[in-house]
């Protein structure tokens, strides 16, 4: 027993260093790319500087070409790409252009609230999908599963702002029981009490306005398949329990699509932190990401871009790994490599 | 089952932490003589004054102080200079400060400061372009510690206006970058609040400062929260999260039935104005100029794209005690008829105006990024279109325009300014500062009778001359339009009615400076 579980765990730790390999790789690609991009867009960001520093007046054009070359803006690309990975190599990612702070000092600022509201998203969404999945697919009222179905069809068709924005009306403005916004009231110490109420709707907003329907489906799909399948018949027929019949030969095999899409919905999710943390001034990377993007705050963008791959990539990692412990026939790597 | 009752637990923990929630939320609005708390857009990229340029943002506003300040009619008062007087040849400007000034760290204040502030200004160049206001000054003498005289290379009319920017501290700031990261998060004032705690994306908390010279604020604390959501800033009203919000035209009704809060709608000097390029010969003959301007019905625009927070522009000084009477243009198309024929054009088959085959055919852009402007730019060009004239509206990317305003041929421009007139005119339209000069003339417009006025604005102080001057330059901007002028923007701001102090005057670009009084604001 003891064996078999070094085995595993051993060949579990080669896959997961060999995926850990393959990640890092995929974020110096993403740099790269990042990089490229930034520069082929369209903008300047010593203009937009220029600009909000006269109140939005056009700047004259020797002004901006001497900020340019005080910023280094004017070196090739490869020569600012090598510089920046001089920094990165050494934990400097470089300085805001529009508020001169240094860009670590700005994703420790950030970073941890986004992680919460995602987290929260993540968990919710998880248990949600489960649970709204499991009785669509156990039920024996037609009416039940259909007015599920209906709703999750509903739900999943709405875009995340609009979820975010209805839930604010509903909950906040009209019936009044949730704050609206921010991670504490004004003049209040953000404690554990204070922030748990400012995380529900911008959580449930992140939850509901992301895949949370086609999580759903997923689990009800999932599960309903397998209710007639002959080892759950089989099981019945042997006399287990109702619970155990659920939990050990329908959830587990069932969950498999599950998990398996949810790897990579972190990612969508991280993505629609960025809308549902503007509306609910939740003060995440999202909201950050928008603004640099918008004045061209090449560093902060760069490092936020970059920070969301090696979560995306974390998120698929752990993902991978949640279907290979629950479905056994899944191998992390073939058996037959080459 | 663990799973399930796993479930329970998470949904009891958020349903028992929303309930507890909604008390702790709702606490703070409204509370005679507690913290004022206002929600607003836009959060400023540093908190130092002198980074930015009469869109000075809430925080900046109260924390800093200038040695001249203005008052409600925007004219020049005693700031933290108590009094100056000005040499006859005006090249020499000596401020006395007021006794006993000190910065919110308690370090005394001194005329030091004064010519740190405007030498670190000068010295920076292009990376502060309100450098600008400084470029005449040659020297800065501080024959003793209340006493600092500024020593002009050529008189400079608006220097007193320009001296209302924030002054810096020197003993914070010395050897250090005017741009300086720490500072624009960190300022140190002599202003009438003082900052306690700024999370960038969340809140500023400002505090009265006992050693302001007018006596300490009334207001025990302030807070200003960032809301970038205008949707998200109205709900944060209506659950009474905060007190006060910037609000939206479109907003104004919904914000005015909130309970106990009422609408204070400011004017501001920002205009929105269609300039022409005068690189273009189709805008040669100023009879085509003129026809324009009394062919845009700019009520309508202000009623229609403003929600009627506006009101119509026919020149750059409206806003301005400069202003003179009459208006030179309103919406009126006989006028347009008689201008149009006596220039030589007809109707041609498709109704527009046309010469020699040639239609007034002109592309008019703005940034596309910006969806006001191009909300006026369709309404208006829809109006000119009707008017006879063959305007292609086509709004542009930001960065496309940065690159190109020497090819444009006429784009929805904001300019204009609350405090001295010539800050917001000589740009524009004088002919020294063309484009292809470097300067912010970016329709070329060019006008011996404009420049004679401008100069002699800027070369004076004395009162009768400077307003005749401005009177000479309306004359000559109606007379040879640069410009089709459309309408000012006002600026409304949803207050509790149980706040006393907040007093109209005329604000700046985007609306900003709500705040200017707030030293005397107080809860009812």
């Amino acid at each position: 027993m003891v064996l078999v579980l070094v085995r595993v765990s051993h060949a579990l730790a080669r896959s997961v260093l060999r995926r850990a390999g393959a990640a890092v790789a995929v974020v110096v690609a993403l740099s790269a790319l990042c990089f490229a991009l930034l520069d082929a867009a369209p903008g300047d960001p010593a203009a937009d500087i220029l600009e909000a520093r006269s109140g939005g007046r056009p700047p004259s054009a020797a002004a901006v070409a001497e900020l340019r070359r005080s910023m280094g803006l004017d070196d090739p690309p490869p020569t600012r790409y090598g510089r920046w990975v001089g920094g990165v190599l050494h934990g400097d990612f470089g300085t805001s252009y529009k508020t001169g702070r240094p860009v670590s000092e700005v994703l420790a600022d950030t970073v941890p609230w986004t992680l919460l509201l995602t987290g929260a998203a993540v968990l919710i969404s998880v248990f949600g999908a489960v649970a709204v999945g499991l009785a669509a697919a156990l039920t024996r009222r037609a009416w039940l599963r259909r007015g599920i179905e209906t709703a999750l069809f509903v739900v999943g068709g709405m875009p995340g702002f609009v979820v975010a924005l209805l839930l604010l009306w509903i909950f906040s403005a009209w019936l009044g029981w949730l704050p609206s916004g921010g991670l504490s009231g004004p003049d209040q110490a953000v404690t554990l009490g204070v922030l748990l109420p400012h995380l529900v709707l911008p959580a449930l907003a992140l939850a509901f306005g992301h895949h949370f329907g086609a999580y759903a489906r997923l689990v009800e799909t999932g599960v309903g398949r397998l209710r007639t399948a002959p080892h759950v018949d089989n099981a019945r027929a042997r006399g287990l329990p109702g619970r155990v019949v659920v939990a050990r030969h329908l959830l587990r095999p069932g969950l498999v699509p599950f998990a398996a899409r949810l790897g990579v919905g972190v990612g969508g999710l991280v993505a629609g932190a960025y809308a549902t943390e503007l509306i609910f001034s939740w003060p995440g990377i999202g909201r950050q990401a928008i603004l640099a993007a918008q004045s061209q705050d090449y560093p902060v963008l760069t490092a936020i871009v970059l920070l969301t791959g090696v979560i995306v990539v974390v998120a698929n990692l752990l993902g991978d790994l949640a279907v290979a412990w629950l479905d056994p026939r899944v191998k992390l790597e073939p058996a037959h490599a080459h | 089952m663990r799973k399930s009752a796993l479930v329970i637990g998470v949904v009891t923990v958020l349903v028992a932490a929303g309930c507890g929630g909604a008390g702790g939320g709702s606490g703070a609005g409204g509370e005679s003589g507690g913290t004022f708390t206002y929600a607003i857009g836009d959060e400023p990229d540093t908190l130092n004054p002198v980074l930015q340029d009469e869109h000075i943002d809430p925080v900046t506003e109260m924390v800093f102080r200038g040695l001249t300040r203005h008052d409600a009619a925007n004219k020049v008062v005693p700031g933290l200079a108590e009094s100056w007087r000005v040499s006859p040849d005006r090249r020499s400007y000596t401020f006395v400060l007021r006794k006993g000034l000190t910065w919110q760290d308690g370090k005394p204040l001194t005329s030091a400061d004064v010519r740190f502030t405007i030498e670190e200004m000068k010295g920076a160049g292009a990376e502060v372009p309100l450098s600008r206001n400084f470029a005449s000054v040659a020297s800065v003498e501080t024959p003793d510690a209340t006493t600092a005289t500024l020593k002009l290379s050529r008189p400079f009319a608006p220097l007193l206006d320009a001296m209302a920017v924030g002054l810096l501290p020197q003993h914070v700031l010395q050897g250090k970058k005017l741009t300086d990261a720490d500072f624009g998060r960190n300022p140190v004032g002599a202003g009438p609040f003082r900052l306690t705690s700024y999370k960038p994306g969340q809140y500023a908390e400002l505090v009265p400062f006992d050693g302001y010279y007018e006596g300490k604020p009334k207001l025990p604390k302030i807070v200003i929260k960032y809301v970038p959501d205008d949707s998200a800033r109205l709900i944060q009203l209506r659950t009474g999260e905060v007190d006060a919000a910037h609000v939206q035209p479109q907003q104004v009704a919904q914000a005015g039935k909130v309970k106990r809060v009422k609408v204070e709608t400011y004017p501001t000097a920002d205009y929105r104005a269609l300039m022409l390029n005068f690189r273009k010969p189709v805008f040669a003959d100023k009879r085509v100029r003129q026809a324009m301007n009394f062919a845009v019905d700019r009520d309508a625009i202000v009623r229609s794209v403003l929600k009627g927070q506006g009101s119509p522009a026919t020149g750059p000084l409206d806003e301005s005690p400069y202003k003179t009477a009459p208006a030179p243009f309103a919406f009126d198309t006989a006028k347009v008829d008689t201008l149009m024929k006596s220039a030589g054009y007809a109707r041609n088959a498709q109704n527009l105006w046309a010469k020699d085959g040639k239609t007034v055919r002109f592309e008019l852009s703005t940034f596309a990024e910006d969806s006001a402007r191009v909300a006026i730019l369709n309404v208006s060009a829809t109006q000119l279109k009707q008017a006879g004239f063959d305007v292609q509206p086509n709004p542009r990317p930001r960065d496309w325009v940065r690159k190109h305003w020497g090819d444009l041929d006429a784009f929805v421009v904001g300019w204009g300014t609350p405090y001295d007139p010539d800050s917001s005119v000589f740009g524009p339209f004088s002919s020294s500062e063309v484009l292809a000069k470097g300067g912010s003339n970016y329709g070329s417009y060019s006008n011996p009778d404009v420049d004679k006025a401008l100069a002699s604005g800027r070369d004076t102080d004395d009162p009768a001359v400077r307003k005749a001057a401005y009177a000479d330059l309306q004359k000559a901007l109606a007379e040879d339009p640069p410009f089709v002028w459309i309408s000012y923007l006002k600026t409304d701001n949803a207050i509790p009615d149980t706040l006393r102090g907040p007093q109209q005057r005329t604000l700046g670009h985007h609306g900003y400076g709500f705040f200017w009084n707030a030293e005397k604001w107080s809860w009812s």
